[in-house]
């Protein structure tokens, strides 16, 4: 009997290493609202809206 | 008087009647029951009253433990008490319910029932917690459904006080807690009409009183100790009784009648199942199936477990019964049967009838058991030897334990419509559909259910809506599959989750897209346009997104989506639902002003034009195209494989229990978050190579470690892609090479942080959209990873430069884009991870760290790489420092045998070795380079002594442990502020050599934003509504009194080089080592976005809200002042600092009248905080 299993994965052999598809893109959710952007970075800043209701997913929606 | 329909879920419901009864409640947070006492504290704040007239008053405790003290303590004080837990947090409870009972003392434990964490945690639904609590003496009454858990639980509340008992009230966690249904509940008036004053007055007067003083919880020794337990049996005799009295009196006011026990099924019945809880609804589904294939079957249903009167169980057996299966709702490893089988087996002893009882177990972590599993266990009772203790829902091929039915039929005959919708977390999909279901209910006579299904990924993360209504009681227990109508709002889930396979045929897919029409084709994989023709679906588009940004509202597509709910579902006349939705958005968003509400507006009439409905080509129905363009001949590791890539598509369900043979211990491989790969961002930062500093501080700050510096040799920058531009590389040790900093577009959450700190005079790196980076950038990631790689012989680690050309050994973590903590960790993997031990708490950083199947804690390439682990919530610190004890063993044995072989005859150079291994054994560094070098000789040495060989062979028993680890307690401040302070406590006062790393977001995070020692004044949080009135504990101060213990306050980007100083200083410190740091969290409501968490801190250092220090013991030895003040004079506004962030603006809003002294005060604090820092910075020390 095997008593443990203790191999780390690497990354390697990962068939999606080299996917441009995304599964789960967050285009949707209240944090990556865009209502302006900072002019030379160009990192966004939500509406003050959305920056609640992420707050509210975080503390009333997302049950974990 | 009089009855009161609401559509509410069960936590709700059990919070309502709670509320009626309840003076004193003392709580502690812990899902799923959290809910309850924040509704509860909720309605206190807001002024409603009790039957009494009365407001609650509600305490968060420290822990559950000290939840059920206060509890006992409120009880005996003459208060009616109660609480609200589950799983582990009843357990802490445990010795106070033993308490409480043996005093006869009227409190009521709410229970949203849940399992307990063995080889894992799992915060869903079953009965472990309560069946773990059973032997305690408290009254035991269950609830099955939304509808039970309002009319049992005035039961519950009456017979506590009548009875003089304690109570426990439980139900399913999730499946009855969160599931939303439309039931009645009683005015309070009702309520109190049915209190036995009596009783009650009896209650007060005997309560503690210097007036007519008592003694209480005397020591007795074994003369009287065991007859003076027996003296409680009379209660327990006549319990039985007054909850039969009271289920009576509250079913005279509602009109539904319940037993302790209740029968469900033929009268002539030959085969029965008996169970509790939630499943019972969905027996009834499949009893009622079954006997009309002409079948005899029934379901006992048990609402009073403890105590078990046998006499109303066998009242209710009929006496055709040949056949029983027991399900229990629990495991009890070792044990002849679950408690609720042996419960009924001894029921049966020396009754009339004499059937076959056989058990078994279900539903284990809300495990989903619908009515194929049901008769299942029926058909299995047909068998000449039913089997016995078996297993349904799962596939066990190890020890046999499932049922092996197959061609078992059912058949859904009620006209209900399902529905089943997938969204993103906080894209407004699950607070829609709640709304959404609400309105069914309102504006009709139709019964309606919700329930939500969500992964553990923090801040965004998919959510499953389980909808349905219809004419008659819904009683299915168990998530929607036969779906009338199949919704996605995120066009990226079409590759990874096979959504159309739960439609009916001919039922309605909804697909938001930003694709056109004529793009479908090209775009949907293959197995969906198969599904969808297979199906003959009803298959309909829209782009809420572009509609969503046309009108003004940014990305939010909820209501664009409801309105084409409404018109596709076509369960309510059309002027109805755009009425009832209109108000409600109203009401909802009024606050806000008319533009939103208009906009709004305009978002449901949208919803309802625009959906355009698709013509399914005949095509489809044989398409065989490649719409992802993964890489599937790659072989990947069976794990990955086997386990992985299973639960990615939520195909989990289907794994059988061999292919966890070899993990029994609950043990997953380090590294497999690298595999995901999930594409989340939606701009990404691309560099700008001209303008790079080369600072690397955007690797620093990256909470994903998905931004990082490479350099490259002559060979690397041969081969390398055409994209992949390059640079010479810049500083000491580098010459020769280039360098390039590489993101990883599809492991990137793009929040933003790199760009924003970035300190270059011309920026270096701007946030892109991600189709314009990929398919580039991945490519010159692979390569990067692939090729390239880390060169640890370059990084000296002594800069922040430096310290990041270490390859981070924890990635890609679950965290919310932006999140506070996971920077922190990833520079101590940087630094100390090949030879890191980790104790994590519960919480945050143990959810984005470990939620199977991720595990982001990885290896280098020598397969070396923090150990990580989670025990519990409390007791962490001790966790940790258990492991520094064993290893701490292990590492004293090997310098004993090293002295004894150095006392023998072995040749010099040996000695030496040996020699510089004991005196350096505690240096982390040295450790391993001496190790190494004890190691290669020992591979090659040669010893002909039979006693000196066997010695060294015991030595390399133990190699393993040569090198010095560095043992890491990590966790959050709700563990080190509150549950886990005594044991965080009792291991800094140990003086060993250990270091704990807390990530101050001065809430609970993890479980919803409740307040913790390390909330500070005036910030808003649950169970400090109207913002926390009392100061935040200065941890970092009160460990220093020890005087032997290294303690440094952080913030990231604030000052980095703190930062790593205070990270090295603490590791090499031989003593307990203590780590702030401060971690913006989403729940802070950053008005600049989570894009500006970094700079979050850095104002946070700047204005004075957080302070930067270290102390360092070791200077008092060269006669030094210990504490090092590193932060400023504060030069910034306090007051825009805390106004920038929700959790403070809002209470500006909400409590106008209090707002303003609450932030003076806070503002006073922190001053008076940096003010005694300042002093003990000035304290001289060592002078004569």
């Amino acid at each position: 009997m095997q008593f443990f299993n203790q191999t780390a994965l690497s990354g390697k052999n990962n068939k999606r290493l080299h996917s441009s598809t995304p599964t789960n893109n967050e285009r949707t959710a209240a944090w990556t609202d865009e209502a302006s952007e900072f002019n030379v970075s160009q990192v966004k800043i939500p509406d003050n809206y959305c920056v609640e209701e992420a707050k509210d997913w975080v503390d009333n929606g997302s049950r974990l | 008087m009089g009855k009161v329909t609401m559509t509410v879920d069960g936590n709700t419901a059990a919070a309502y009647v709670a509320y009626a009864y309840t003076e004193v409640a003392a709580i502690y947070p812990i899902t799923p029951s959290s809910p309850m006492a924040e509704t509860v504290d909720e309605w206190a704040a807001h002024g409603q009253k009790n039957i009494f007239g009365e407001t609650v008053d509600v305490v968060e405790m420290q822990s559950e433990a000290g939840a059920s003290g206060a509890f006992h303590g409120a009880l005996q004080g003459g208060a009616l008490t109660t609480t609200f837990t589950a799983s582990q947090g009843l357990l802490l409870m445990i010795p106070n319910m033993y308490k409480c009972s043996g005093e006869l003392l009227p409190g009521v434990f709410h229970v949203s029932a849940r399992s307990l964490a063995a080889n894992a945690l799992n915060i869903f639904g079953d009965h472990q917690d309560v069946m773990a609590a059973r032997q305690t003496g408290c009254v035991m009454l269950a609830s099955g459904s939304v509808q039970e858990v309002m009319d049992l639980a005035p039961v519950a509340h009456l017979a506590a006080i009548k009875g003089r008992l304690p109570f426990v009230h439980f139900f399913d966690g999730f499946r009855t807690s969160h599931e939303i249904q439309k039931v009645e509940g009683l005015e309070y008036s009702d309520y109190g009409s049915l209190i036995d004053q009596q009783a009650l007055c009896a209650f007060r007067e005997n309560a503690l009183s210097p007036n007519h003083p008592v003694t209480r919880g005397t020591a007795q020794n074994p003369d009287i100790y065991f007859q003076t337990r027996e003296c409680c049996n009379p209660f327990y005799d006549n319990i039985v009784p007054v909850v039969e009295e009271y289920l009576q009196k509250v079913g005279n006011l509602t009109g539904r009648k319940y037993g302790l026990f209740d029968y469900y099924g033929a009268e002539d019945a030959e085969s029965i199942i008996i169970a509790i809880g939630s499943v019972n609804e969905t027996i009834e589904e499949a009893v009622d199936y079954l006997n009309s294939k002409g079948e005899k079957v029934g379901v006992v249903k048990v609402h009073l477990y403890r105590p078990f009167s046998v006499s109303h169980f066998m009242a209710c057996i009929p006496n055709t019964v040949k056949k029983i299966a027991v399900l229990d709702r629990t495991k009890e490893p070792g044990a002849i049967g679950e408690p609720l089988y042996v419960d009924v087996c001894t029921a049966f002893k020396g009754q009339p009838i004499n059937p076959v009882i056989v058990g078994g177990r279900y539903g284990l972590g809300s495990k989903d058991t619908d009515p194929y599993e049901i008769v299942k266990v029926y058909d299995n009772l047909k068998q000449e030897q039913p089997k016995n203790h078996f297993t349904i829902g799962i596939v066990d091929d190890v020890t046999n334990t499932s049922l092996n039915q197959k061609d078992v039929s059912f058949e859904q005959t009620s006209d209900i419509i399902s529905c089943k919708i997938w969204g993103l977390g906080s894209d407004g999909t699950v607070g829609a559909n709640k709304q959404a279901i609400k309105i069914i209910g309102n504006e009709s006579d139709l019964k309606v259910q919700a329930y939500f299904e969500y992964d553990s990924k923090k801040s965004g993360g998919i959510t499953i809506s389980h909808l349905r209504f219809g004419k008659e009681p819904i009683r299915s227990t168990y998530l929607v599959q036969d779906a009338n109508y199949v919704a996605c709002h995120n066009q990226s889930y079409v590759h990874n989750y096979n959504m159309v396979g739960d439609l009916k045929k001919n039922g309605i897919f909804v697909l938001n897209c930003q694709w056109s029409k004529e793009e479908l084709d090209q775009k949907l994989p293959a197995r969906m346009k198969r599904e969808l023709a297979e199906r003959d679906a009803n298959f309909y588009i829209i782009n809420a997104v572009k509609i969503a940004e046309e009108i003004g509202l940014g990305n939010r597509i909820n209501m664009i989506m409801q309105g084409a709910f409404f018109k596709l579902v076509n369960v309510l006349p059309e002027e109805v639902y755009i009425n009832s939705l209109k108000s409600t958005i109203t009401k909802m968003y009024g606050k806000k002003g008319e533009k939103v509400v208009s906009m709004n507006h305009e978002a449901v009439d949208k919803g309802v034009a625009l959906i355009e409905k698709i013509e399914i080509p005949k095509e489809w129905a044989t398409a065989d195209n490649k719409a992802c363009d993964c890489h599937e001949e790659v072989v990947e590791p069976e794990f990955i494989q086997k386990v992985v890539r299973p639960m990615e598509h939520m195909r989990g369900d289907s794994l059988p229990v061999s292919v966890f043979k070899g993990r029994e211990d609950g043990t997953f491989p380090n590294g497999i978050s690298a595999y995901e790969k999930r594409g989340i961002g939606v701009n990404i930062p691309e560099w700008i190579l001209e303008n790079c500093i080369q600072c690397n501080q955007c690797s620093y700050i990256c909470p994903h470690s998905c931004i990082r510096p490479f350099l490259l040799d002559e060979q690397e920058e041969a081969g390398k892609p055409d994209t992949f531009g390059t640079k010479k590389a810049v500083g000491r040790g580098l010459e020769g090479l280039q360098y390039r900093i590489q993101v990883s577009p599809m492991d990137c959450t793009g929040c933003g942080n790199c760009a924003d700190i970035c300190p270059a005079k011309d920026k270096a790196l701007v946030m892109k959209k991600l189709y314009t980076q990929v398919p580039a950038e991945v490519q010159n990631w692979a390569y990067a990873v692939e090729k390239v790689g880390h060169k640890p012989d370059k990084a000296t680690a002594h800069t922040v430069k430096d310290s990041q050309f270490k390859q981070p050994l924890m990635e890609f973590s679950g965290a919310c884009a932006g999140c506070g903590e996971t920077p922190y960790i990833k520079l101590v993997t940087q630094l100390f991870g090949e030879r890191m031990m980790i104790a994590n708490a519960t919480g945050c950083s143990s959810i984005w760290a470990a939620s199977a199947p991720s595990t982001v804690y990885t290896v280098n390439r020598e397969g070396k790489g923090p150990s990580w682990a989670n025990s519990l919530f409390e007791d962490n610190a001790e966790y940790g420092y258990g492991m520094y004890l064993a290893v701490k063993h292990m590492r004293n044995k090997i310098k004993q045998l090293m002295e004894e072989l150095v006392a023998m005859n072995i040749d010099e150079k040996l000695k030496e070795l040996f020699l510089d291994w004991i005196q350096y054994k505690e240096d982390g560094k040295v450790s391993k380079e001496v190790s190494d070098k004890v190691m290669n000789y020992l591979n090659e040495y040669q010893c002909q002594d039979e006693v000196t060989k066997a010695k060294i062979q015991e030595l390399f028993e133990y190699k393993d442990y040569f090198v010095k680890r560095s043992q890491w307690i990590l966790g959050g401040d709700g563990w080190a502020y509150d549950i886990g302070f005594s044991g965080l406590d009792q291991v800094m006062s140990s003086g060993e050599d250990v270091n704990i790393l807390v990530f101050d977001t001065e809430i609970y995070s993890n479980t919803g934003g409740q307040a913790s020692k390390a909330t500070p004044t005036a910030a808003i949080a649950k169970f400090a509504a109207s913002g926390k009135k009392c100061g935040k504990k200065d941890l970092g101060r009160m460990m220093m009194t020890y005087g032997n213990v290294y303690v440094a306050q952080v913030g990231i980007h604030a000052d980095n080089n703190q930062l790593l100083k205070a990270v090295e200083e603490a590791e090499s410190y031989h003593g307990p080592s203590l780590i702030i740091a401060y971690a913006p969290c989403i729940s802070h409501g950053l008005k600049e976005g989570m894009g500006r968490s970094m700079e979050n801190i850095k104002q946070a250092v700047k204005c004075g809200y957080w302070h930067l220090y270290r102390y360092n013991p070791d200077l008092r030895k060269e006669g030094k002042n210990p504490f090092k003040l590193d932060s400023k004079e504060p030069t910034e506004s306090f007051r825009d600092f805390i106004m920038k962030q929700v959790r403070y603006s809002a209470l500006q809003k909400q409590f106008p009248e209090q707002a303003e002294e609450l932030f003076a005060r806070a503002e006073i604090q922190a001053q008076e905080r940096y003010d005694t820092y300042k002093i003990l910075n000035d304290m001289k020390f060592g002078q004569e």
